[in-house]
């Protein structure tokens, strides 16, 4: 691998599991109104860190990054347009499923292969929403910086509130 | 030849204990890895390698062999500053013996709940103590909105008092099922097999790899003899 003519045209492979989400998505919306699951209370408590104990495991806190959350009053579909509109404009390929959950996937070759995020989209009432963002592929870091950089100043108009669980830069 | 290794072994021990030396508190820690693992899902090694973390998680401020609250908060947020009512919680459960401090067994059979492999009617037992903040054998509404208020409050999400309301409400119609105003150890049991999501919290992955993420360089001379 570190000889470089034995890396053109190759792509790192990268698992896909929701292959047939597209062709769902038809008959889906045609019969039924799409609607993102309901957030109950026993959902949001566990959402509190002092819940998780994860954190005994690791030793940089700096790891807890690979997942935010955003609250929105904006309408769940917004939501999803907002996001696709962010795909575009930064390049990623946006793909999305009836129960509101998205996979964005970088064109660009990172350093550890493309950058890939899922997002998923809860009601707590009907004009308020969490989105769940997730890491699922791709450099940390380079996921940080996009986020800091690209995916928060893109969402400012929808974002209510982050989850306050970031980490404390020292 | 047995025996007469056992003999040694004992007399080591009063030899040790005569001393009461500090050092010889971590060698000693650990002197039945056998019969934790007995009382939890972990096999020995397991059982060995938590000890590593629980040795770094309890001298963190007092190197006394047990985690006090600091301890617990520090590891867990990896700041002493923050405090948590599900922390508390947490670490009140753990607390078997009600003196404050979590000697490495009740930590071990704590945690034991949180591997991937502990039954689940385990988890569901665990979680459900957990919510019932005053331990009345059920969950009430007044405990709910005091969770979901302090996890806003904690997460930066400030909602109305109405909006509140109105999600202990669709959660109760749920979750009720005998309409009594509050949630017994049934309905909870039937909401979360409901919703598996909810137990979310209670499976902690990294406890499958435990013996990767915290190796012990402890040799066994004397565990099987197969």
């Amino acid at each position: 691998m570190e000889v470089p003519w034995f890396r053109l045209g190759f792509k790192r492979p990268q698992a896909d599991t929701d292959v047939n989400v597209g062709l769902l998505d038809d008959v889906d919306s045609a019969f039924c109104v799409p609607k993102p699951a309901c957030l109950n209370a026993f959902d949001i408590i566990s959402l509190s860190p002092g819940f998780n104990l994860s954190g005994l495991f690791k030793n940089d806190v700096l790891k807890q990054e690979d997942e935010s959350r955003f609250t929105s009053t904006q309408p769940a579909s917004s939501i999803m347009s907002k996001l696709e509109e962010i795909a575009s404009l930064f390049r990623f390929s946006f793909k999305k499923s009836k129960d509101f959950k998205v996979k964005l996937q970088g064109s660009e070759q990172g350093r550890k292969g493309h950058l890939s995020i899922d997002a998923e989209i809860f009601e707590v009432t009907p004009s308020l929403f969490v989105v769940e963002l997730r890491k699922t592929g791709g450099d940390t870091l380079e996921y940080s910086k996009f986020c800091s950089q690209d995916l928060r100043p893109g969402l400012k108009d929808i974002v209510l509130t982050w989850d306050g669980n970031r980490p404390e830069k020292e | 030849m047995l025996q007469c290794l056992e003999g040694i072994s004992k007399l080591i021990d009063c030899f040790v204990q005569s001393f009461d030396i500090k050092v010889f508190k971590h060698v000693q820690g650990l002197k039945d890895p056998e019969t934790i693992a007995s009382e939890t899902v972990f096999s020995v090694s397991e059982v060995e390698a938590l000890y590593e973390l629980f040795k770094r998680i309890s001298s963190a401020v007092i190197d006394d062999g047990l985690i006090n609250k600091e301890e617990f908060q520090l590891a867990l947020f990896k700041t002493n500053k923050k405090e948590s009512l599900f922390a508390d919680r947490v670490f009140d459960l753990f607390d078997t013996k009600r003196n404050g401090l979590l000697g490495f067994e009740e930590f071990a059979c704590a945690l034991s709940v949180f591997h991937p492999n502990a039954p689940i009617d385990d988890k569901i037992e665990f979680s459900f103590q957990l919510y019932d903040l005053k331990q009345k054998g059920f969950i009430g509404r007044q405990e709910v909105k005091q969770m979901v208020v302090a996890t806003l409050a904690e997460s930066g999400m400030n909602l109305s008092d109405d909006v509140v309301e109105n999600i202990i409400d669709k959660t109760f119609e749920e979750a009720d099922t005998k309409h009594d105003g509050k949630i017994d150890k049934e309905e909870w049991r039937s909401l979360v097999l409901r919703h598996p999501s909810l137990l979310k919290n209670m499976t902690l992955p990294y406890l499958k790899d435990i013996t990767t993420s915290f190796p012990s360089f402890v040799f066994h001379s004397q565990v099987e003899d197969t």
